[in-house]
């Protein structure tokens, strides 16, 4: 900035204009930061949800009866491990277990604790889990968001699950999930298989679903056919369809910028033209420009830096609380998630292009077209 | 005025720099470990969303994809996610 | 020097709303002239005024100043020509009202490329001369009529401009403050300033130190007196 004169002018400017640019600017900079906290949100989860996927198994097959799912037999797992190609044969048994004066839903899942890989990562996961102990009893360990459902339902360290046949099931609260997994654990409760069995009474033959890898994808397809010659029932999910899931599950961008456009709109309505007696007093229509552009481009730099400073505390400093409902729903336990700090640059990079460029264009526009085509009005 | 607009830079520089540091500190691994550890007890990554059971996981969703079939789910449900 | 020839201006030309509101207009005012135009609102004396300071283009004709045909410059030139050579005084005084007197003052150099320090001996000398180097700090919006119109009239002098336009200048003033404006004038002429005063006002013509005075009526000047 050689011209000095016109520097010490645009901070008089915006200065002794300061109550009027700072109204522009904190209706922008909320704009901005509502914007950046959603992609903040969605881009953690998104990042959590990268995470899971890379533990995803490549295959789940599940038996279709009638269109309903039903369980799948123990022999299925020999079956499947049978085919060339297929490693990490898991079988799972797990459920949804509903509340139902409250219509709320735990996530029940059995655990083989003679799996070592299981009970290994238990005992590092929970703390002050000592396995022997927890075994030792019919115990379950649960997410942070039960915990506090249970709490708050006078269940001081128990539940009692009422199977389908009537009984009660009273299984006492061992430990709780890292607080810090909420995205995962909030709804979960682990407990061994059998106990789970009982709670659902399911057979012990039976199964909810098996998980499989195939480690060649070349392979896919033709393990994809082997499984539905295995029987005429079965349901194969592949990790490709729960991939798409997710993805359309966070796919708000597209939304996103179409309701950025529409609020940018708003703001401009709500800007108030100053109209400058420049030009009669020997400025140029570059030089009114020139003044307008940086004065603009000033604000609108402030209200991004704004609006991103605020969306990053209130998301990863407080959790974003009212909008992560939004996204994690708040329709089951409602969960306190801690997000985990993921900035996309570019993302952030094409908010600033898509909200300055056309508050920039808003405001130069019309100075211009007044400057060239109405003389008079310089002149009023 | 020349004052206020210093203090104002110092501010924000102050205020980014914080978010920053946040950002690079945050413990990012540890975070990443525990969760994968809870996947591996469970084999069944899904994300613990609060919606209803049979709430469509895309909004717009909210019957089955076959009228004829309703007890045929389509798989961007949660029922679909969570399993029965 | 300024001469005009055969000046026509319409506004929204080849439309139902067509006004013609300048027709024929020739004119010469000599350097250190000053010259008084009369008329009716809407006569056309602003208009005329906006072609003279190179800010609105005629139709037709042209608007030679110092032997330059000012009329036909581009934007950027005429800004220059205006910057240079022209102060303008309005009716409305034009100024920021939250800005103080002297930044008002130093709004038409900053285009000029100066130094601060220059724009600031300017500004100063411009103030004494308008006698309002004592308001130089105060806000615009705190002054009196009669003080925002001395505001005005140092920004208008603060490029050292040739020629001095006046758009009805004392049609916001009482009858003292117009009577100072006046005198104001009359030192500015002995300066050798070339002024051109657009007013119904009829106390220039009877404070008698004009070289002419000319009648404008629907677009037409009358002869000279």
């Amino acid at each position: 900035m050689a011209n000095s004169t016109f520097l010490r002018f645009l901070l008089l400017l915006l200065y002794q204009y300061r109550s009027k640019h700072a109204g522009i600017a904190v209706i922008s900079s909320l704009i901005v930061a509502l914007l950046s906290a959603v992609l903040f949100i969605s881009q953690s989860i998104q990042a959590e949800t990268a995470l899971q996927l890379k533990a995803q198994p490549d295959f789940v097959v599940q038996r279709i009866r009638a269109g309903k799912r039903i369980d799948v037999p123990v022999e299925w797992l020999e079956e499947i491990q049978e085919i060339n190609g297929v490693s990490s044969v898991t079988p799972r048994v797990y459920g949804e277990y509903y509340f139902s004066p409250r219509e709320e839903h735990f996530l029940l899942f059995g655990v083989d604790f003679f799996d070592e890989q299981s009970s290994k990562a238990i005992e590092k996961i929970v703390q002050e889990t000592d396995l022997r102990k927890f075994l030792s009893k019919e115990q379950m360990i649960v997410g942070d968001g039960v915990k506090k459902f249970l709490q708050e339902h006078y269940y001081k360290g128990f539940y009692n699950f009422k199977n389908p046949d009537g009984e009660i099931i009273k299984v006492p609260v061992y430990s709780s999930f890292d607080k810090e997994t909420n995205i995962i654990s909030n709804d979960m409760i682990i407990m061994p298989m059998e106990l789970l069995r009982s709670i659902f009474a399911m057979d012990e033959e039976t199964l909810t679903d098996i998980a499989f890898n195939v480690p060649n994808e070349a392979e896919w397809d033709n393990v994809l056919t082997k499984l539905h010659l295995l029987h005429y029932d079965i349901r194969v999910i592949t990790k490709e369809e729960i991939t798409k899931s997710y993805h359309n599950l966070f796919n708000y961008k597209g939304g996103l910028f179409l309701a950025l456009y529409l609020i940018t709109i708003m703001t401009f309505i709500l800007i108030i033209y100053q109209r400058y007696a420049m030009v009669a007093v020997g400025w140029s229509i570059k030089d009114v420009l020139k003044l307008k552009f940086f004065e603009t481009s000033i604000i609108v730099l402030l209200s991004f830096i704004n609006g991103v400073i605020i969306a990053y505390c209130y998301v990863y400093l407080f959790d974003a609380p009212l909008l992560s409902n939004l996204f994690l729903g708040s329709e089951n336990l409602s969960n306190e998630v801690a997000f985990m700090p993921v900035v996309d640059f570019g993302l952030l990079g094409s908010i600033f292009l898509f909200f300055g460029i056309p508050f920039i264009a808003a405001v130069l526009i019309p100075v211009w077209k007044i400057a060239v085509t109405e003389p008079k009005e310089a002149m009023k | 005025m020349i004052k206020g607009f210093l203090v104002l830079a110092l501010l924000y520089t102050a205020a980014l720099t914080s978010i920053t540091a946040h950002m690079l500190f945050f413990k990012r691994d540890s975070h990443r470990e525990k969760i994968m550890q809870t996947l591996s007890i469970v084999n069944l990554p899904t994300l613990s969303l609060s919606t209803s059971y049979m709430a469509a996981g895309i909004r717009g969703y909210t019957k089955p994809s076959n009228p004829s079939y309703p007890d045929m789910m389509p798989i961007d449900t949660m029922s679909f996610v969570y399993g029965e | 020097m300024i001469r005009i020839k055969n000046l026509d201006k319409i506004f929204n030309p080849s439309t139902k709303k067509a006004a013609h509101v300048l027709k024929e207009i020739n004119l010469q005012i000599n350097k250190g002239e000053l010259v008084i135009l009369k008329g009716v609102s809407g006569s056309g004396k602003s208009t005329l005024l906006s072609i003279i300071s190179a800010m609105d283009k005629p139709t037709s004709g042209e608007v030679i100043v110092d032997g330059k045909a000012v009329s036909k410059l581009p934007d950027i030139h005429a800004s220059h020509f205006r910057a240079n050579s022209i102060g303008f005084i309005f009716q409305h005084f034009n100024l920021l009202d939250e800005l103080s007197v002297k930044d008002n003052i130093s709004i038409v150099l900053i285009p000029l490329g100066l130094s601060i320090k220059t724009v600031d001996e300017k500004v100063q000398k411009s103030m004494e001369l308008a006698n309002i180097s004592h308001k130089a700090d105060q806000q615009v919006k705190e002054l009196s009529g009669g003080e925002k119109q001395r505001c005005a009239i140092a920004r208008a002098l603060v490029n050292d401009p040739g020629i001095i336009l006046c758009d009805e200048p004392t049609a916001n003033l009482d009858r003292t403050n117009s009577l100072h404006f006046i005198e104001l004038v009359k030192t500015l002429q002995k300066m050798g300033k070339t002024i051109v005063i657009a007013t119904h006002d009829p106390l220039f013509e009877e404070a008698g130190f004009h070289d002419s005075i000319l009648h404008m009526s629907d677009g037409e000047l009358g002869e000279p007196k």
